[in-house]
């Protein structure tokens, strides 16, 4: 009996260090990374030293994106390629990361050596830590040698206003100057209630309490991950309030050139949107499982939801199709409130960029190949899919989807002014927004534009206040705390370390307009 | 000392063989990247590699002291750990000590790889699951609810319930795996101690309460040492997917984990320097309990 104890509990042993094992490459992987990154990174240095590749040998672009992986890409870039076959010579390897997961992958994968040739970073992602920490190619060499397409494509403004840190280093995604936003509603239900076409925010919680009262089965509106506070701000064209940095916490208005604290002064616009989507969860016209239950979008494309709030002038037509598959007789429409006849403040930043990473072997073709996808007819190609298969042109500035679908996604890697189609699908309504955006004689420029603030100096006080507003922000924008007492709790913990980033940016800002006059 | 460990391991060869790819395993992947323990205490660039960054001391370890909530998202790590280890080990004795009294053997592994299926879906998956269940407007559990006429409860909006949702969770996955090495540990006990217990007159209850319980002891007492090495790491997987971003229920399922996750998403440095304070928190944790088990009863302590 004691031999066979004592190799029970050998067995055990042996057992137990290779469980051991699965436990700790766990918890190891991460620490593993930095240290074989050291070696990757400077081998890749020394390649990009030696490579100054003869221009017409084949090279393979690897090209990291947010999203889910297109239909029908694989034919869209088979044709892109056979187009470069005997002049660039380039061929694609697109990675499609999902949105949630992209900035940690985008992060891993550079911080491990992996030499993607052109990456999509945002200032709503990483783009400032990234840059920070080196790992984006400053391009206005290369796009002055390579590049006069992608340069020609964008207006002066839109360059000199996407700058960071005084330099360009991403190649600005985009065509509008106010990030459009607006709502997604049952149109269906609304004439049901017959209710009027919705003109205003109280029209628009009219219906909304109209459909709680009557449609017991659908919540009124579901905004997962697109909070009502922010959307009810962003549309604010009298103060011109800004969020700055920590949602609000530290904010803009006015155009005065100031950083505002809201611990110190709470503004009292910022402060009705918090009441009022607290009393809308309260009332239950947002979803009781707003936080819990992920995306807005597709709740109503689920058809759960009488309305959700949604990014862009835009009702894709992704969104009526699965809404009607699910319940034929529903109908969809979409509403904004900002005001055609007031002028916003622009900094005229985009929202999106393209970046060449340092790790790079291929920047020079990298560039070439962009400059190539802005072109016009490739552009065509790449935005909207083949012609007459997938697509269809209406004039020049304008196109039509046709019915097997390619779905666009420019933003994420070739989006420019002069190559853009609107889709001619859209209401005449939605197409006005986006003409409205598109033109630069509607805004008023920022004080602040080209600025960036660098927050090297108060990395440890920015990092707490980020933890900490992380635990209130969403319970606080979605309502479903009490804000009186949240907001207590995060000035009391936080007030002290945003008084010092607080203070910190506005001697930069001080400095950066001192360098403008 | 020397020449009786050399006796040893040639008396033993076998076993040790047996254990050689998992210790290399171990000395490449768990105590080689400890170097990386090093950049807790630089500003580490990546694209200045490790011995490039500079030297900042123990700045990094600020960012986690510097406000209370450390202590909340400790609380919370320790308390879901500990309900964790105490009802998992609960459930999979009693899961164990079932399934070893099944007689008729094709029942008794049907039902065993039913208990085991748990331990093999994703936290992704599981987490659908579980909105299924709790859902406010259309979830099993508040359907049940009102059809008892009760109001429903906003289970996603309600911390207080969480620490035994999570537990029920983790018990419901790992009991099958647990019950596996109980199991295992069962099968190495000596029919002939049954054999004498049922001369005695002892009943099925009997034989389970002073043959199985006692003779399972060191084996309990060997896996609880080794979770309590673990005490300090939250369940990442499990509550990033099924809580996720949902600050509602942070004040009873924040973790560490999760915390810093949040707070560091672009920081390798400070990152690390809480890793490393995890894992010498664990050590401390079960060199304590190890010493305490070995006052308590020599035979059963780890070493």
């Amino acid at each position: 009996m004691q031999k066979r104890k004592k190799f029970f509990v050998m067995l055990l042993a042996v057992l137990l260090v290779f469980s051991g094992v699965v436990a700790c490459s766990k918890d190891e992987s991460g620490k593993s990374e930095p240290a074989s990154d050291a070696a990757a990174s400077t081998t890749n240095n020394s390649a990009t030293e030696q490579a100054e590749p003869e221009p017409l040998e084949p090279v393979t672009l690897k090209i990291l994106v947010p999203g889910d992986k297109p239909n029908n890409l694989g034919e869209v870039l088979a044709e892109a390629e056979k187009r470069m076959a005997d002049t660039l010579n380039v061929k694609l390897d697109m990675t499609f990361v999902g949105w949630a997961d992209y900035g940690k992958k985008l992060q891993v994968s550079l911080a491990a050596g992996e030499d993607y040739d052109l990456v999509f970073d945002a200032p709503w992602n990483i783009q400032t830590a990234m840059i920070q920490a080196g790992y984006y190619e400053p391009l206005e060499a290369l796009l002055d040698k390579y590049g006069p397409t992608i340069k020609s494509s964008r207006p002066e403004q839109m360059w000199e206003a996407n700058k960071l840190f005084g330099k360009v280093y991403g190649i600005p995604l985009g065509v509008y100057n106010v990030s459009g936003r607006g709502y997604y509603i049952r149109k269906d239900l609304r004439e049901k209630l017959g209710i009027p076409p919705i003109q205003t925010w109280d029209d628009f919680e009219k219906f909304l309490y109209a459909v709680k009262e009557n449609e017991p089965k659908i919540s009124p509106i579901h905004p997962g991950g697109l909070d009502l506070v922010s959307f009810q701000l962003l549309a604010d064209q009298d103060t011109h309030i800004k969020n700055f940095w920590g949602g609000y916490t530290l904010y803009y208005k006015n155009n005065d050139g100031k950083a505002y604290n809201m611990f110190e002064e709470r503004d009292p616009k910022f402060w009705e949107a918090i009441l009022t989507v607290r009393k809308w969860f309260t009332d239950k016209i947002i979803d009781q499982d707003v936080l819990a239950s992920g995306s807005g979008v597709e709740a109503f494309k689920a058809g759960k939801a009488a309305s959700a709030s949604a990014n862009g002038f835009d009702l894709p037509k992704a969104v009526v199709d699965a809404l009607k598959s699910v319940d034929p007789a529903a109908e969809a429409e979409f509403v904004t409130f900002f005001d055609k006849n007031k002028k916003m403040v622009s900094d005229f930043k985009q929202w999106n960029f393209m970046h060449v990473p340092v790790s790079s072997k291929n920047k020079e073709r990298a560039i070439m190949f962009l400059n190539w996808a802005n072109e016009k007819e490739n552009y065509d190609l790449l935005a909207y899919g083949i012609e007459g298969k997938h697509w269809e042109a209406v004039g020049t500035d304008a196109y039509k989807e046709l019915d097997e679908l390619y779905p666009w996604f420019p933003y994420a890697w070739i989006w420019n002014p002069e190559s853009n189609r609107e889709n001619a699908a859209q209401s005449e309504e939605i197409r006005g927004w986006n003409l409205w955006s598109k033109d630069p004689n509607n805004f008023i420029e920022d004080k602040l534009t080209g600025f960036t603030f660098d927050d090297t100096k108060v990395k440890a006080e920015s990092e707490q206040v980020a933890a900490l507003f992380s635990a209130i922000s969403g319970p606080l924008f979605y309502g479903t705390v009490d804000p009186e007492k949240t907001w207590e709790e995060y000035k009391e913990k936080a007030a002290p370390f945003t008084k010092k980033v607080q203070e910190e940016a506005q001697r930069q800002i001080d400095e950066f307009l001192q360098n403008k006059q | 000392m020397l020449t009786r460990s050399i006796q040893e391991i040639r008396r033993n060869i076998h076993l040790y063989l047996l254990a050689l790819p998992a210790l290399i395993y171990l000395i490449v992947f768990a105590y080689v990247p400890m170097f990386g323990h090093l950049i807790a205490f630089k500003n580490f660039r990546p694209t200045e590699g490790l011995w490039g960054s500079e030297w900042v001391g123990f700045k990094h370890f600020y960012f986690f002291f510097l406000n209370d909530y450390w202590i909340t998202v400790t609380w919370n790590t320790l308390y879901l750990n500990f309900l964790n280890i105490f009802f998992g080990t609960i459930f999979a004795i009693i899961t164990a000590v079932f399934l070893n009294e099944i007689r008729f053997v094709l029942f008794k592994k049907i039902s065993q790889s039913f208990i085991f299926l748990p331990f093999f879906l994703s936290w992704v998956v599981v987490a659908y699951m579980v909105f299924a269940l709790l859902s406010t407007r259309d979830g099993l559990i508040n359907n049940v609810l009102t059809q008892l006429g009760t109001d429903g409860v906003s289970w996603y909006a309600s911390p207080q319930y969480w620490p035994a949702i999570i537990t029920t969770i983790q018990v419901w996955k790992g009991v099958g795996a647990g019950a596996i090495i109980y199991l295992a540990a069962m099968s190495g006990i000596s029919g002939e101690y049954y054999e004498s217990a049922r001369i005695d007159g002892a009943n099925r209850l009997k034989q389970i309460w002073f043959i199985t319980l006692p003779l399972l002891r060191p084996t309990v007492i060997m896996l609880t040492l080794l979770a309590v090495g673990g005490i300090f790491y939250g369940d990442f997987g499990l509550i990033y997917s099924i809580v996720g971003e949902n600050a509602l229920l942070f004040p009873t399922t924040d973790v560490i984990d999760t915390y810093v996750y949040r707070g560091l998403r672009s920081n390798f440095s400070s990152s690390a320097a809480i890793v490393l304070w995890q894992s010498c928190m664990g050590l401390i944790c079960i060199c304590t309990v190890n010493w305490m088990t070995r006052k308590l009863d020599k035979d059963s302590s780890l070493w």
